[in-house]
């Protein structure tokens, strides 16, 4: 793999998958400004991992815009056939009946994101080139130059501030991805060369009370209530196929995790911490 | 004029593709139509149709298809059914006339359901489990139940295809020579009433509801790169597309997608379909996949997919056939009778001299 080129490579994954590309030897092409602004034919890279695609809009409008409008932009953009990675989400399933999501299981996204997602997978899909879909289950920890917008990272601001954080509803497994864990992965898969495959890739399935009482070891300062709502547990995302062919994803330690995240926020939030979810992704 | 040589023009997949070509602009093209049936409509559809002997007959054929082609020069050749894939695949193997194949053996494989079965789990691609000896079928049979399907290695247009829904069916096929036995993927909910329903007779026509069928078309071009062209659901009636839906599912995309890189890889150029299953669990299963184009390729030209301008363009050079209506129509298609009045002359012509020309 001679050149790769990020797509927002200055977002909360880009930014790490960029690091992990480069400490492949490979060469990283960026860009500047909206992907749809690009001119057509005028990136020249041998692959993409494509990360662009923010979660912060609104509405179907502005989340289209940003990954379907985008990717097409990005598709147009490129000079030829390369492939492609995309770092899809967990959201273009939507509303799922029982305990676990496998890969392949029908989408029915319930909201805008989830949505526009699904029609730029559609879009990649259809444009002709090989592709990997990843669909990433939600993103925590400390990245490069910033953090995600998890629940568990709200919890850890909310905690540090000395407030309270609610157990909404009875414990239950969530499956937070550590960011350097997806940044790996999708490195991983471009270099495995992309098949026409989909994968899903959560984090490994914890404990959300496990995790939370995690927490407050870490920040001593927050407290845990219970204010339990009878919420229908999230289904796990099956990542059996990842597994498969990739390996299994290790276990997070959400004391090291958590630790790493506050000192990583004491530090400014601004430079690299010592990847403490850094797993080994061994090809089978 | 695009001189396009359509091989079994009057297969359903031939009034596909005379469809679309009448969408694109019928004056456009000079169509000339072989066929071994002389009173099929589509023959007259053609600007020329010549009667030649049945793929069967492939001394015959080829014989024949050569000396349509020394004579009207054709700028491509497009075969329509399974057989004619074989056909012209071994054809131009010799005659380096442009045709959307790739290798004989490639064709050959597609047209056996067997072969294609093995291909793929040599290619790690999904495909529906088979069987051809008594013993693989009956553990089949264990690990799937029933219901199971039968259906002839080289079959096509669904003849000789059989649903099973007991061991005793399943042991009167395995006497039949050259089948290959599925398990049913998928089956719909209502199909053991339809097979079981016949207290007060045998309806005289019926057919199998089938209101998942997934089907997957894709292009491999000229140079090996391949494809999505289009990706749908639809409802089958006796094996013929009635109503299809687009699909865009891109898990189906992806299984239809890695089918053509890996016909690619082994030589093909030119169309691709890939019909699924889906099963419980989500993924798409194949269970049939043919170089052609398919019996759904005018109801999803209505769509606005546009396959048979974009295979034209990309196997043409300098033909561009800009489909400027792709995206901007509905959302299903249906198949609706259509009414054709055929010339007691045209056919007698054809039968009697081999040849019906249009003329004005």
């Amino acid at each position: 793999m001679a050149s790769v080129w990020v797509t927002g490579h200055r977002g909360y994954l880009g930014e790490c998958v960029v690091r992990c590309a480069a400490d492949r030897g490979w060469r990283i092409v960026t860009t500047e400004g909206r992907l749809q602004d690009l001119p057509a034919a005028s990136v020249v890279a041998d692959a993409v991992i494509h990360c662009a695609g923010a979660l912060r809009h609104r509405g179907d409008a502005g989340q289209h815009a940003s990954h379907v409008d985008g990717t097409l932009g990005m598709l147009g953009a490129l000079t030829g056939s390369v492939p492609i990675v995309y770092a899809s989400s967990r959201s273009v399933y939507g509303a799922h009946v029982g305990d676990r999501i496998p890969d392949g299981a029908a989408c029915r996204p319930v909201d805008a994101y989830g949505r526009a997602k699904l029609d730029a997978e559609q879009s990649i899909a259809m444009s002709g080139s090989t592709f990997t879909l990843l669909r990433l289950s939600v993103l925590i920890g400390a990245g490069v130059s910033r953090d995600g917008e998890a629940f568990l990272r709200t919890a850890l601001h909310t905690a540090r501030a000395g407030g309270a954080v609610s157990r909404f509803c009875p414990d239950r497994a969530h499956d937070a991805l550590g960011v350097w864990t997806a940044a790996r992965a999708c490195v991983a898969a471009l270099e495995a060369g992309p098949s026409c495959r989909i994968y899903n890739l959560p984090g490994p399935a914890r404990s959300m009370h496990a995790s939370l009482a995690a927490l407050m070891l870490v920040v001593p300062q927050g407290t845990l209530v219970d204010s339990w709502a009878g919420t229908a547990p999230i289904p796990v995302l099956d990542s059996s196929d990842w597994v498969r062919d990739f390996g299994a994803i290790d276990q997070l330690d959400d004391m090291k995790l958590f630790a790493a995240w506050v000192q990583w926020l004491e530090a400014g939030g601004q430079s690299g911490l010592p990847e403490v979810d850094r797993f080994p992704f061994g090809r089978n | 004029m695009i001189r396009l040589l359509l091989s079994g023009v009057g297969s359903l997949v031939g009034t596909n593709v005379l469809e679309s070509l009448q969408r694109l602009g019928r004056d456009r093209f000079c169509v000339i139509g072989i066929n071994s049936v002389a009173d099929a409509a589509n023959n007259f559809d053609c600007d020329v149709c010549f009667l030649v002997p049945p793929v069967a007959d492939e001394a015959g054929y080829q014989s024949a298809l050569s000396a349509v082609v020394d004579e009207m020069r054709p700028d491509l050749v497009i075969p329509c059914r399974d057989d004619d894939v074989v056909a012209v695949a071994r054809w131009a193997a010799t005659s380096g006339v442009p045709a959307l194949v790739g290798g004989a053996a490639m064709a050959e494989m597609m047209r056996d359901k067997w072969l294609t079965c093995q291909w793929a789990a040599r290619h790690g691609l999904p495909f529906a489990e088979s069987a051809v000896t008594p013993e693989a079928a009956h553990a089949l049979h264990a690990r799937w139940g029933m219901p199971m399907i039968a259906k002839p290695r080289k079959g096509d247009g669904s003849r000789g295809v059989r649903v099973l829904t007991r061991a005793s069916q399943l042991d009167a096929v395995l006497t039949m020579p050259g089948m290959v036995i599925q398990p049913l993927l998928a089956p719909p909910e209502d199909l053991s009433p339809w097979l079981e329903d016949d207290r007060a007779g045998v309806p005289l026509w019926s057919a199998p509801p089938d209101r998942a069928h997934y089907s997957v078309q894709a292009l491999v071009r000229p140079d090996g790169s391949a494809e999505v062209m289009a990706a749908a659901i639809n409802v089958m009636v006796c094996g013929i597309a009635q109503h299809t839906r687009l699909e865009r599912d891109p898990a189906l995309v992806a299984v239809g997608l890695a089918y053509a890189q890996a016909l690619a890889a082994d030589g093909w150029r030119g169309p691709v379909m890939v019909q699924c299953r889906r099963l419980v669990d989500g993924q798409y299963v194949p269970f049939e996949i043919g170089g052609r184009f398919s019996g759904g390729t005018g109801l999803r030209d209505v769509l606005g997919v546009g396959e048979v301008a974009r295979v034209l363009s990309a196997f043409l050079p300098g033909v561009v056939l800009d489909d400027a209506r792709r995206g901007e129509l509905g959302d299903v298609a249906l198949r609706c009778p259509q009414s054709v009045v055929l010339r007691a002359q045209q056919v007698s012509t054809l039968q009697a001299t081999g040849r019906w020309q249009a003329f004005g």
